[in-house]
């Protein structure tokens, strides 16, 4: 049996996972190594929803390491062992609208997850237009027209 | 690398009057925004440079580009002259992304010719160039 963490919502909900999942969270494992677990860790910063995931996410890389470690044990899950399956999983677990995945954003960097963090910053912004992002992040245009036009024609290859 | 941390988070319960449509009432964090920004793709990254002018001289910054260099390793550079101006051409290989099967292929067109000596005044200018304008087969 191995051992458990306790992580605390912002809402006071405790959830109980393997101490190999929450190992997955930099800081986490930093307090697990200091001994200063007991009594469950509060994430006063981080709610039962976006906690709910973040554990999901974890779990899931814990269990595809696993799977993978009879390869080489490559740490990097998407190049050498080509995990598709990891990614295509990656991809949907971030499907989700804009405010949770700017959570998951936050989670992840406080509890420093990098695969998570790169995987939620990269979500955030890809594909979406410079209209969508300024929507996103409440931007006023401080572009002039003219401006925008001549910033635009600079990286006209970001919009081919 | 030093990842900078954020210390104040915000979460999307804190928007004041409740609506929550896709977005965050609160500005950014800039230390939030260089910590996305660093992990974008080129091209994602070039049109946030058009987003907005506080956007774009973060990614202009002479730390950014440090940042966001050492993250990518140049495997290959070749330079071609043409007449008015030489095209280099840089084979990145990103460390997040991994593997040799997604290089990407940039091209950097420099018509400055002062760009062409290697001093060190040039150099945050060659930097900016390099990645700001290249072009990639991106992933």
């Amino acid at each position: 049996m191995s051992k458990k963490i306790i992580f605390e919502s912002s809402e006071g909900e405790s959830f109980e996972v393997d101490e190999a999942v929450a190992l997955e969270c930099q800081t986490i494992k930093n307090m697990i190594e200091d001994d200063c677990t007991d009594g469950g860790i509060p994430l006063a910063n981080v709610n039962s929803a976006t906690l709910t995931k973040v554990i999901d996410y974890c779990k899931k890389h814990v269990e595809a390491a696993a799977a993978a470690e009879a390869n080489a044990g490559d740490k990097d899950i998407y190049g050498a062992n080509k995990d598709i399956e990891l990614k295509t999983w990656d991809e949907e677990f971030v499907k989700v609208d804009q405010p949770l995945l700017f959570d998951l954003m936050l989670a992840a960097n406080f509890l420093i997850i990098p695969g998570l963090l790169d995987l939620t910053c990269k979500t955030m912004m890809r594909g979406k237009t410079v209209l969508q992002i300024r929507e996103i992040f409440h931007i006023k245009k401080d572009y002039t027209d003219a401006e925008e036009a001549e910033v635009r024609k600079e990286n006209a290859w970001a919009f081919e | 690398m030093e990842i900078p941390r954020v210390d104040k988070i915000m979460t999307s319960q804190e928007s004041k009057d409740g609506v929550i449509k896709g977005g965050y009432s609160h500005p950014i964090p800039l230390e939030l925004l260089f910590i996305i920004f660093l992990r974008l793709p080129a091209k994602t990254l070039a049109r946030c440079v058009c987003v907005s002018k506080l956007w774009a001289s973060i990614i202009r910054s002479q730390d950014f580009i440090i940042s966001f260099q050492s993250q990518s390793r140049i495997l290959f550079f070749i330079r071609d002259y043409y007449q008015t101006r030489f095209e280099n051409r840089f084979f990145l290989s990103n460390q997040q992304e991994g593997t040799s099967s997604l290089l990407s292929r940039t091209t950097c067109h420099v018509s400055d010719s002062r760009s062409r000596s290697m001093s060190p005044a040039s150099r945050s200018q060659r930097l900016d160039m390099l990645w700001i304008r290249y072009e990639s087969s991106d992933l």
